[in-house]
């Protein structure tokens, strides 16, 4: 997938200002339960971007990527739906 | 960039040893199993656990997070520097990737002797005890890497690899990025999950 396939330092920049704005939004916001499930989701598509471009999965073949992409779907969906329903 | 590249004369489909990749996703495994019984623990005492997270410094663990996140931009840019055969310009960007996971480890002691400066330990609460023990766990990991990252620009330093060869520091690469992303997921669980 070419998203996967960005330079590293739009990544790079795309994971700070993401960091920030997801903290930024945990303090301003008046509904603490989506704003985490917000941040959660910014968090697992930090993580699909390091596990793509900086660990260089986006250029594996797709047989070799699925375990992962398996992994991060389903840790993210532990995470927010466990957020939200436990 | 080439996805298949030449080690030896096996065809090499993933950057680094393969086995690096089992670790990784045993690894990141076991952290999920740690997130699920947090937030499991956390359900059953949501008051205390805001009020414990409200003793955190939040300004702190952001700052952490974008010190390890260029780390790990620095050190994929070595990685493609080597590729390159750059090795000067390689062994720049590991010092510069060691340096931060060096910074990253004086200030989460900073925060520890924070906590422990006004009688906060894991023993303290339930809270407590997972942001200690999920935080010390990748606070070790942090320092494996640093010695990796540091031992292999000396290497490079030294001129014992020759130009090009890679594989090894693509082994430590892929170890580095997953103790970056395990902060991603640490940071808000830990920091921001109200």
């Amino acid at each position: 997938m070419a998203f996967f396939r960005l330079p590293y330092s739009s990544v790079w920049l795309f994971l700070v200002v993401s960091s920030v704005v997801g903290a930024w939004i945990t303090q301003v916001t008046f509904h603490p339960t989506w704003a985490t499930s917000l941040v959660l989701l910014i968090a697992s598509l930090k993580v699909a971007l390091v596990m793509g471009c900086f660990m260089e999965l986006g250029s594996a073949p797709g047989r070799w990527q699925w375990p992962f992409v398996f992994w991060l779907i389903a840790v993210t969906a532990l995470l927010v739906v466990g957020f939200i329903v436990i | 960039m080439s996805t298949v590249m030449q080690a030896g004369k096996r065809e090499r489909l993933l950057p680094g040893l393969n086995g690096i990749w089992v670790f990784v996703i045993l690894d990141l495994t076991f952290f999920a199993v740690f997130f699920l019984s947090y937030l499991l623990e956390r359900a059953s005492r949501v008051e205390l656990f805001n009020t414990s997270q409200e003793s955190l410094n939040v300004p702190l663990g952001l700052i952490n997070m974008i010190v390890l996140l260029t780390s790990s931009w620095f050190v994929a840019m070595a990685v493609a520097a080597v590729r390159e055969a750059q090795t000067r310009r390689a062994v720049r960007l590991l010092y510069a990737g060691a340096g931060l996971g060096a910074v990253f480890v004086l200030i989460k002691l900073f925060e520890y002797f924070e906590k422990l400066q006004v009688g906060i330990s894991p023993l303290t609460n339930e809270f407590f005890m997972f942001y200690f023990s999920l935080t010390f766990f990748h606070f070790l990991h942090v320092l494996v890497g640093l010695l990796v990252l540091t031992r292999l620009a000396r290497r490079y330093q030294a001129g014992l690899y020759r130009p090009g060869q890679v594989y090894g520091l693509e082994t430590a690469a892929v170890y580095w990025h997953m103790v970056d992303l395990l902060w991603i997921m640490l940071f808000p669980l830990l920091y921001m999950a109200r």
